[in-house]
């Protein structure tokens, strides 16, 4: 795996902050029809929120 | 952590993943890990009173960092739905997720092949009803898109665009279609109502998708497992597996998105095993004819719709 690329990114969202995993963390942002909020579990694990605004 | 054993005979990987043998194991409603967090309830893996679609790393991982990924994805917080119940905007949006998670997995220098998948029915492995699927991160090629691959290499271009180029023009087995997407029951298929559904035009991966495509697949595969459901009156059972680009090694970006079901019904109450032909010498005996299978699929679908 050395030297793989940083991945193909998303055409649609190339200068969003959604490209980085390590985006800063409860700040939701907008990918595509969806809202992305990232928070942590109590035991460290990573938890993301996805919602679709204006509507479940 | 999850070891890696190489099997030589058959030529695969093989993940031992012995701490998930304590994982939780069809707990009643009222102890469902994937609900949401009520107040005065028991704390479960969300810790929210409500959402709408949730992605979490597994608590007993099959692949783990710094050799895979394995993610759960919850679709709903109510217990009792399922992918085919959803609101078309939440299907719509569950596509957005796994685009989402393929991006980020894929970026990742140990994952070279993001899977997508859902096991429904306790008849295929399920230990938790609450409707969801995964995403396992591969920290190597899985031999099932191998073949894939290889298919490309023996017929000298995309297997997929090939294959839905024959069923469109034979007909008898195409099951459903919009604009972005086609259902049909396989020329070859090895489960008796095994369907897959693939994008129009040769999209390797959902990253090349366009929104309304994104759209219309949610909508093709809502159809198709609505009519799943509605084929023998009951909750159908199935493997959902979304096949697309690799995204590391020599097959890296090279795919052709499509979501293959494989079902173990062949009728209400009869499991299709795979038993001494299927698991020893690898070839599938099926009961239904290809035809058949996708005649009743199509007036289950119209029924459904």
């Amino acid at each position: 795996m050395e030297g793989k690329p940083t991945g193909p990114g998303d055409p649609l969202e190339s200068s969003s902050a959604e490209a980085a995993p390590d985006a800063s963390p409860a700040t939701p942002v907008t990918y595509g029809v969806v809202e992305v909020e990232r928070l942590k579990k109590d035991d460290g694990r990573a938890l993301i929120v996805f919602t679709v605004p204006g509507g479940r | 952590m999850s070891e890696l054993r190489f099997n030589e005979l058959r030529g695969e990987q093989v993940a031992y993943a012995i701490h998930r043998q304590t994982r939780t194991f069809l707990p009643d409603r009222d102890h469902c890990p994937l609900c949401p967090t009520r107040p005065g309830g028991p704390v479960t893996e969300i810790p929210l009173p409500a959402f709408e679609i949730v992605v979490f790393d597994n608590r007993f991982p099959a692949f783990e960092s710094p050799a895979g990924a394995a993610e759960v994805v919850v679709y709903s917080d109510d217990h009792d739905a399922s992918f085919a119940s959803l609101t078309a905007s939440r299907a719509e949006a569950l596509m957005w997720v796994w685009r989402h998670r393929y991006m980020e997995l894929s970026a990742r220098q140990d994952v070279e092949y993001v899977y997508i998948f859902e096991n429904r029915g306790v008849e295929v492995g399920v230990t938790l009803h609450h409707p969801h699927g995964q995403i396992y991160g591969y920290p190597f090629l899985p031999p099932v898109p191998a073949l894939e691959l290889a298919a490309d290499a023996r017929l000298g271009g995309c297997a997929a665009c090939a294959m839905l180029e024959l069923e469109r023009a034979d007909g008898r087995r195409v099951l459903y279609e919009n604009d972005a997407v086609t259902a049909y029951v396989p020329h070859a298929a090895r489960w008796p109502y095994e369907a897959h559904l693939s994008m129009r035009h040769h999209r390797a991966s959902l990253l090349e998708c366009e929104p309304e495509e994104l759209r219309l697949l949610s909508v093709g595969l809502q159809a198709l497992v609505r009519g799943f459901d509605a084929l023998f009156d009951r909750p159908m059972p199935y493997v959902m597996a979304v096949h697309q680009a690799p995204t590391g090694g020599p097959g890296a970006q090279q795919g052709h998105l499509h979501i293959e079901f494989y079902p173990p019904l062949r009728e209400a109450d009869k499991l299709k095993y795979p038993a001494g032909s299927e698991q020893g010498a690898g070839t599938f005996i099926s009961d239904v004819l290809p035809e058949d299978a996708a005649a009743a699929l199509r007036e289950a679908i119209v029924r459904a719709s």
